[in-house]
C-alpha cells in the first residue's frame, strides 16, 4: 500500500509517498531555514504562511516522484502534533481534505512517533523493545517503544531544546544560524573544558534542561566582553557542546542499564552531530547492545517517515476521523 | 456546474454546495479559538446529505479573507487539498465582498468592516449590479477607522455597513457619517457571517468571467506581513 505523509510541524514543508511503511518512493523538503534565519529562530507566522505557499508544490512532486495519482495512495497521513499550531493545521487539514476529495482514508501522526520511524525506515531490521533519543531544535524527548503503537515516555526537556539551545548559543558566540552545525565546526577547532558553572538538578530523572548550561555560558561571555577580552569562541562551543552531550548520553545509558535495553536508536536533526554519533556508538558499543541512526536526511524533519508510522498505525488499529484536531502539545500517547 | 464553497475567515466557518443557481446545503461550525480544521468532517456530511460522491463536484471556491489568518489559511489549505486530488479548479473569493453579497436587497453602497484592532479595520466598498455581478469600489485593504469614514463622507449617499466591525464600530461610524451610515437591525450574528453557498456562488461567477484555476496560486489576503517582518524593517 502507498501512503502519501504530509509533515508541516516546524518550519520545514514535506510530502513523501512510501511504500509498506518501508520503502521511500518519493521525499520532498521544502525548508523554511532561509526565511527564518535573519530572525534567529523560526517565526510562527511566518512559518505558517510558508508552509500554505508550499504544501501543494511539495505535496504535487511527491506524488510525480513517486509515479502515483493521488486515486492510487492507499493511506494519507499528516503530522497533528506536537508542533506550531499555525503549522500542523496547514497540513492536517491540506491532508484530511486530499483523503476526502481521493475518497480514501486518513491518519494523524505524532510527530513524537514518526521520528522513531525514520529509524524504521533506514533500517528495516530493527525490532522492537528499543529505547529512542529524538533531539532536536524542537524535541528533546527520551521514548521507550515496547511495540507499534505502544509507547512511554521517559523524560523530556523541562526548557529548551537541545538543538535550540545550540541555535542560541550559537548566536551569541556570533556563529551561524541554524547553530547545531556552525557550533560544531567551531568546537572542532577548540578544548572544552571552559570552567561553567551549573547544576544538574534533574539528575535522578530522566528529564533534561539546557536553560542552565546556557545561561552559564552567556555570563561567562559577558564576563570576557566586559574585560575587554578577546572571546574563545571555539573553547566555549567545544566546552557546550561536550556538555549538552554528556547529559544526553547520561540520561539515555542510564535508561538503557535500567530497563535492560538491546536497541538504541537516536533521531531529530541534533543527531547529525559527530561527537554525539559518536558518544551512542560507544557505549552502546561498551555493553554490546545494538545502536542505529538514520542518515541525516532522515533525521531532520520529513514526510517519509510520517507516511512510515501512519502505515504502521493504520495497520493495526485504523483510520482517524475527519474532526480529528491538531494538538500543539500532544504527548504520549495518541489515541488512534 | 457544481460547486462547492468555503469560508473560515471568520469567527463561523461555512461550507455550501450549489448546482448552477441552485442552492442544495448549507452548514455552519463555530471555529474561534480554533476548530476550522474540522471543516472536512462538515465537508463530509454536506456531501452525504446532497447525495453527491466528492467526484460529482466541478469546482471549488474558497474564502481569502481578509480575517484571521489561521482561519483563511486553513480554508484555502482545505480547498487546495480536495479540488488537488478531484483534479478540479479552485477559486479564491474575497472575504469582504462574501460579507457584502448576503444583502441583496440594499441597492447603494455596501462596506464590509473588520475590526483588526488597534483602531485598524479591514474594509473594501461595494455596489450591487445586476444578475448578481459586483462592482469593487475599493479593493480589500487594512487602514484607521478614521481614514475610512473620512474617505466615505466624500460618497454623499448612503452606505450599508456590515460586518462584525459595523456593529462594533457603529457609534464612531454614524458619529462620523450621520444618517448617511446605515446599519442592519438584525441580531447580533447574523450579518456577521459569511455564507457558504454566497462564496460558492461567487466563486462560479469569478470561473465563469476568467475561467482562471487558482489551485496554485491562490493565497491569504493577509494585507500586511508578519509583526516580525514589521519589526525587522523598522531596524528592532
Ligand atoms: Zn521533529
Amino acid at each position: 500500500m502507498l501512503v502519501l505523509g504530509v509533515e508541516t510541524s516546524c518550519d520545514e514543508t514535506g510530502a513523501a509517498v512510501v511504500e509498506d511503511g518501508r520503502k521511500i518512493r518519493s521525499n520532498v523538503l521544502l525548508s523554511q531555514v532561509e526565511k527564518h534565519a535573519r530572525f534567529g529562530g523560526v517565526v510562527p507566522e511566518l512559518a505558517a504562511r510558508s508552509h500554505l505557499e508550499g504544501i501543494l508544490y511539495v505535496t504535487d512532486s511527491a506524488l510525480r516522484e513517486a509515479g502515483a495519482s493521488p486515486k492510487e495512495i492507499g493511506l494519507v497521513a499528516a503530522t497533528c502534533g506536537p508542533g506550531l499550531i499555525g503549522g500542523l493545521l496547514v497540513g492536517l487539514s491540506f491532508a484530511k481534505a486530499l483523503a476526502l476529495g481521493a475518497g480514501k482514508p486518513f491518519f494523524g501522526v505524532n510527530h513524537l512517533e514518526a521520528h522513531i520511524y525514520a529509524n524504521f525506515l533506514a533500517h528495516p531490521e530493527i525490532t522492537t523493545p528499543l529505547l529512542c533519543l529524538t533531539v532536536s531544535g524542537g524535541h528533546t524527548d527520551l521514548v521507550y517503544m515496547e511495540d507499534h503503537g505502544k509507547y512511554q515516555i521517559l523524560g523530556r526537556t523541562r526548557d529548551d531544546a537541545a538543538g535550540e539551545a545550540f541555535d542560541k548559543v550559537a548566536r551569541v558566540l556570533g556563529l551561524g544560524y541554524p547553530g547545531g552545525p556552525y557550533l560544531e565546526k567551531a568546537a572542532q577547532q577548540g578544548k572544552p573544558g571552559t570552567p561553567l558553572v551549573r547544576t544538574d538538578s534533574l539528575a535522578r530523572t530522566y528529564d533534561f534542561s539546557f536553560s542552565g548550561l546556557k545561561t552559564a555560558l552567556i555570563n561567562r561571555v559577558h564576563h570576557y566582553r566586559q574585560k575587554n577580552e578577546e572571546l574563545p569562541v571555539a573553547d566555549l562551543a567545544a566546552t557546550f557542546q561536550q556538555q549538552v552531550v554528556t547529559i544526553l548520553l547520561e540520561r539515555t545509558f542510564r535508561a538503557v542499564d535500567n530497563l535492560g535495553i538491546k536497541t538504541v536508536l537516536l533521531s531529530g536533526g541534533v543527531a547529525a552531530n559527530g561527537e554525539l554519533r559518536e558518544g551512542f556508538a560507544r557505549e552502546a558499543a561498551a555493553r554490546k547492545i545494538r545502536f542505529f541512526c538514520p542518515p541525516l536526511e532522515l533525521c531532520t524533519d520529513n514526510a517519509a517517515m510520517v507516511a512510515a508510522c501512519g502505515y504502521f498505525r493504520f495497520r493495526d488499529g485504523g483510520s482517524s476521523p475527519l474532526d480529528l484536531p491538531a494538538f500543539p502539545r500532544l504527548s504520549w500517547k495518541l489515541k488512534a | 456546474m457544481r460547486v462547492l464553497g468555503i469560508d473560515t475567515s471568520l469567527p463561523t466557518g461555512t461550507v455550501g454546495l450549489i448546482d448552477g443557481v441552485h442552492i442544495l446545503y448549507e452548514g455552519r461550525i463555530p471555529i474561534r479559538p480554533g476548530g476550522g480544521e474540522r471543516i472536512p468532517a462538515l465537508i463530509d456530511k454536506a456531501l452525504q446529505v446532497v447525495g453527491w460522491r466528492p467526484e460529482y463536484l466541478d469546482l471549488v471556491a474558497v474564502g481569502r479573507g481578509p480575517g484571521s489568518y489561521t482561519g483563511v489559511r486553513v480554508g484555502l489549505a482545505i480547498g487546495k487539498g480536495i479540488a488537488y486530488s478531484l483534479g478540479i479548479p479552485m477559486v479564491g473569493v474575497n472575504t469582504l465582498l462574501a460579507l457584502a453579497a448576503n444583502n441583496p436587497g440594499w441597492p447603494g453602497l455596501l462596506c464590509p468592516v473588520l475590526d483588526a484592532r488597534r483602531g485598524r479595520v479591514y474594509t473594501g466598498l461595494y455596489l450591487r449590479k445586476e444578475q448578481g455581478n459586483w462592482v469593487e469600489l475599493r479593493p480589500p485593504e487594512l487602514c484607521l477607522l478614521a481614514e475610512l469614514t473620512a474617505e466615505l463622507k466624500k460618497e454623499k449617499t448612503p452606505v450599508l455597513f456590515v460586518g462584525q466591525g459595523a456593529r462594533l464600530y457603529r457609534e464612531e461610524i454614524t458619529a462620523a457619517l450621520g444618517p448617511a451610515a446605515v446599519f442592519h437591525g438584525k441580531e447580533e450574528g447574523e450579518i456577521d457571517q459569511v455564507s457558504g453557498v454566497t462564496v460558492a456562488f461567487l466563486g462560479l461567477l469569478r470561473w465563469q468571467k476568467k475561467n482562471e484555476d487558482e489551485l496554485f496560486t491562490c493565497l491569504p489576503l493577509y494585507l500586511q506581513r508578519t509583526e516580525a517582518e514589521i519589526r525587522w524593517g523598522k531596524g528592532e
